[in-house]
């Protein structure tokens, strides 16, 4: 088994995209779990979605033929994202589901019109953002994923403090002199080019799971924000490489058995916890 | 820089709807100034706009010399603000000693990183409030009472000359609001901070105020306790069918549980 992930390509490389995504994951993760804004996962995903379906009709259509349609992707998700915050910071509630209601609808009508456009033997790229592609991570896309992974980690560490007031109390950190305006844009957009790196290897269908599932089951364990952040990595590319090694044995896509596992665990330790 | 706040044709419309209509006051500092009136009278509108959260639509807005739109950073090194505790996102475990310390780094220019001197002060801050044995606790983890005197730690670590609170004596045990209040009025006798304070219920607050600003969407009253609570002005802020009894030289609206 060790020889055949050694030697075999699409296997490396579906361990270095686990590895990548547990980072952008345990980081961002973590704050969209004790920030309690889990539905712009979802949101970003489907966004994602309707920007690969753009960016690969764009490109097939000889309109952007050099751009890799997961840099649209990463633009739209991210326009939706700076959307969806203005609409939570000066708008009501009501507001605020509208917008995300709103960009569903936009991002799911656009990938799916799109579909019926773009020509037939580039679909699978589409299917790849919806249920993930892990084994079809090419060496491109672990390069952008590094990157964005890398920017991730790097620009949260620096300001690890500040996201930290802001999710704390967005209001008080402001009254005592945090630009807190610009901490909540760069942290929502870094959450959403996480969600976007996640989208690519495991889909938008299960990268809900991926994402909010290991900093959820490690915040029970009510440890502060960096002590979640190292399990949630652990977490992640432990039932990464797990669930990868499953659907290799019983060949049923990885990115279902990641999201079933972290499932089952998230549910046994809140089932735990109660008792 | 005089310790005034003053406003005056004050008018604040939020998502279409008048909150603040035709304001005008000066309230001098240091003092004790309770801000009253009924649910949605606008009295935590009226703090944002002293804060520079809200931009009023229009008026003018002095809080100790300066525009909290324009000024608002310069603002917050003189304020101390202590937001309703409902706002803060408990689930984000954070220790005392570091919800404290962000009363000093968010005013700090980045890199926001804590001194030894720093720690001492936190040490020094929380034993004044009398809570220098939850140093090392979980915020989320302490009672209302005690989180409440955290947040005033957090807003009184920077030495501000004026304390804004809104609702602090909000879902707190008895004993807890007597011993902020007394710990407040001892701040603005003896430091000479001035406290302004947002309260639904002014039975805790009653012999400590200097003055009361009683407000719904208008200003109806302000001055000294005794005659801003009338029977008048307290059906003008709670309307006409409000029960109002008097105690001593004080009404008191009963508008379902005990409020005033």
């Amino acid at each position: 088994m060790l020889e055949q992930l050694m030697i075999n390509p699409f296997i490396f490389r579906a361990i270095i995209g686990i590895v990548l995504a547990s980072f952008s994951a345990s980081t961002m993760g973590t704050f969209i779990v004790v920030r309690g804004i889990s539905f712009l996962t979802a949101e970003v995903a489907h966004a994602a979605l309707g920007g690969a379906a753009l960016g690969i009709f764009l490109q097939a259509v000889g309109l952007l033929p050099n751009v890799n349609p997961f840099i649209i992707a990463t633009i739209f998700a991210i326009g939706v994202t700076i959307i969806t915050g203005i609409a939570s910071r000066e708008g009501t509630r009501k507001k605020l589901e509208t917008a995300i209601g709103a960009a569903f609808a936009i991002s799911m009508a656009m990938a799916v019109t799109l579909m019926g456009i773009i020509p037939s033997e580039r679909l699978p790229e589409i299917w790849g953002y919806l249920i993930g592609d892990l084994l079809l991570l090419t060496y491109d896309d672990l390069l952008l994923l590094a990157t964005i992974t890398a920017i991730i980690t790097v620009l949260t560490t620096i300001f690890l403090r500040e996201f930290l007031y802001i999710s704390f109390d967005i209001e008080g950190a402001e009254a005592l002199g945090l630009n807190s305006k610009i901490y909540n844009y760069l942290m929502l957009i870094l959450a959403s080019l996480s969600i976007v790196v996640e989208t690519k290897t495991v889909g938008s269908i299960i990268v809900y799971a991926f994402m909010i599932l290991p900093a959820a089951i490690a915040s029970q364990a009510k440890i502060d924000i960096t002590s979640i952040m190292i399990y949630s990595l652990l977490i992640s590319i432990f039932v990464g490489l797990i669930g990868l090694t499953f659907s290799l044995i019983l060949n049923l896509p990885p990115s279902g058995l990641i999201g079933l596992i972290l499932s089952g665990i998230y549910i046994s330790v809140s089932i735990f916890k109660k008792e | 820089m005089t310790d005034e706040i003053i406003i005056e044709n004050l008018n604040v419309k939020l998502n279409g709807r008048i909150v603040l209509e035709n304001i005008n006051f000066r309230l001098k500092f240091p003092r004790f100034i309770a801000i009253m009136g009924p649910n949605g009278a606008g009295k935590t509108t009226l703090l944002k706009v002293l804060t520079g959260f809200i931009k009023p639509d229009e008026g003018e807005v002095s809080v100790y010399g300066l525009n909290p739109i324009r000024d608002k950073f310069k603002l917050a090194k003189i304020v101390g603000y202590v937001p309703q505790r409902e706002r803060i996102e408990v689930s984000i475990p954070m220790k005392v000693k570091d919800v404290v310390l962000m009363g000093l780094l968010c005013k700090r220019r980045f890199p926001r990183i804590p001194r030894r001197e720093n720690l001492l002060r936190i040490k020094k801050v929380l034993e004044a409030v009398g809570i220098e044995e939850l140093y090392d606790r979980i915020f989320s983890h302490l009672s209302g009472g005690e989180q409440q005197k955290v947040l005033i730690a957090r807003a009184l670590i920077s030495n501000p000359r004026l304390l804004i609170l809104d609702e602090p004596l909000t879902a707190i045990d008895v004993k807890s609001q007597w011993e902020i209040i007394e710990f407040l009025k001892k701040l603005e006798l003896e430091e000479k901070i001035g406290i302004l304070m947002v309260t639904h219920d002014i039975n805790p607050v009653v012999e400590y105020v200097d003055e009361v600003l009683l407000l719904n969407r208008k200003l109806i009253a302000y001055g000294e306790i005794s005659k801003v609570l009338t029977e008048e002005n307290l059906r003008k802020a709670y309307g006409p069918n409000v029960r109002v009894v008097t105690s001593g030289k004080l009404c008191y609206a009963i508008t379902g549980d005990i409020h005033a």
